[in-house]
C-alpha cells in the first residue's frame, strides 16, 4: 500500500512538472506577436530541412549563447537588429 | 378517570396551607392553627380528604411492562436508522464506490489540472480548433525550444556577430561561419 501510494505521488509529480513545463512554453507562445510567431514557425521549418551536421552545429552555438554573460548576449542582439533594420531599410528602398 | 370527582373547595385563606398541611411541610404553629381551623371547617375538611384520595393517584407512577420496552426500543432505534438514511442518502449512492473513490477521484484532479495547464484560457482554442494554428510539438516541447527556434537567426550569425563586436581582437573564425547559407543574417 505504501509503496503504491510513493508510485502515485510520484507520478503525479512528474505529470504537474511536465504540464508546468508545457504550460511555460505555451506562456511564452502566447505572448509571442503574430510576427515573432512566424518567425519561430519559419525557423523551424529551416531547421527541419537542415543537413544532420549543421543542426548539430547550430545546438552546439546555442550552447555557446546561453553561456555568455547577459550583457554580452544583449549586445549581440541589438548588434543583430542594427543590421537586419539596416537591411530591411535597403530592401525597401530597391 | 369517572372516580375521580373535582376538589371540594375551601377556604381560600387556606388552600396552600392545607396541601402543604397534607405534605407536612409547614411549622409546628401552623399545623396547629390548621388543626383547629379543621375541627371547625367541613368544607376545608373534605378538601384535604380530597387531596388525600386524589393526591397518591396523581403522583403513582405506571408499572410498564417489559415488552412494551422492548417495543420502545425496537421503534426508537427504526426511527433513529430511518432519520440516518433520509439525512445521509447521498452516502448509500457513493457506498459501493468508497474503496477505488478516493484514488480515481485523485486521478482525475490531476488529469483535470494537467489539461487545465496544458490548454490554458486561449490554448484551449488550439486545442477546440486545432486547424486554426499548428504549432510543432518539438517548438512547445519546452521553453528552451520556443527560445531556441526564437532566436535561431542570431545563433547562426553568432561568430560573425562576435567578430565585429570585437573588431580590434583578431576575431577568430568559429564554427558559425561553416553553416550552409544559413550561417548569414538572413
Amino acid at each position: 500500500m505504501k509503496k503504491r501510494k510513493m508510485i502515485a505521488w510520484v507520478l503525479g509529480m512528474f505529470l504537474l512538472l511536465m504540464a508546468g513545463q508545457v504550460s511555460a512554453a505555451s506562456d511564452d507562445w502566447r505572448n509571442l506577436s503574430p510576427r515573432e510567431k512566424d518567425r519561430v514557425l519559419r525557423n523551424y521549418q529551416r531547421w527541419q530541412n537542415l543537413p544532420s551536421q549543421d543542426k548539430q552545429h547550430l545546438r552546439d552555438e546555442w550552447n555557446r549563447w546561453q553561456q555568455l554573460p547577459e550583457d554580452r548576449r544583449e549586445r549581440l542582439k541589438q548588434r543583430y537588429n542594427e543590421q537586419r533594420g539596416n537591411r530591411d531599410r535597403d530592401r525597401n528602398r530597391d | 378517570m369517572k372516580n375521580r370527582a373535582p376538589l371540594a373547595s375551601a377556604c381560600k385563606q387556606y388552600e396552600e396551607d392545607l396541601v402543604l398541611h397534607y405534605y407536612g411541610e409547614n411549622g409546628q404553629d401552623e399545623r396547629r392553627k390548621i388543626e383547629n381551623h379543621l375541627a371547625d371547617c367541613l368544607s376545608c375538611r373534605s378538601f384535604l380528604d380530597d387531596l388525600r384520595r386524589l393526591l397518591p393517584q396523581i403522583t403513582q407512577i405506571e408499572k410498564m411492562p417489559q415488552s412494551f420496552w422492548d417495543n420502545y426500543y425496537r421503534q426508537t432505534v427504526a426511527k433513529l436508522a430511518d432519520y440516518e438514511e433520509r439525512k445521509f442518502s447521498w452516502r448509500a449512492f457513493f457506498a459501493p464506490m468508497r474503496m477505488w473513490m478516493v484514488p480515481a477521484f485523485g486521478t482525475v484532479v490531476a488529469a483535470v489540472l494537467v489539461v487545465g495547464l496544458m490548454f490554458g484560457k486561449d490554448n484551449i482554442k488550439l486545442f477546440v480548433e486545432p486547424r486554426a494554428e499548428k504549432i510543432p510539438q518539438e517548438i512547445m516541447a519546452d521553453k528552451n525550444q520556443l527560445e531556441f527556434f526564437e532566436s535561431m537567426e542570431i545563433i547562426e550569425a553568432l561568430g560573425k556577430l562576435e567578430a565585429q563586436d570585437e573588431p580590434k581582437t583578431e576575431a577568430t573564425p568559429t564554427d558559425s561561419t561553416r553553416v550552409s547559407g544559413n550561417a548569414q543574417i538572413v
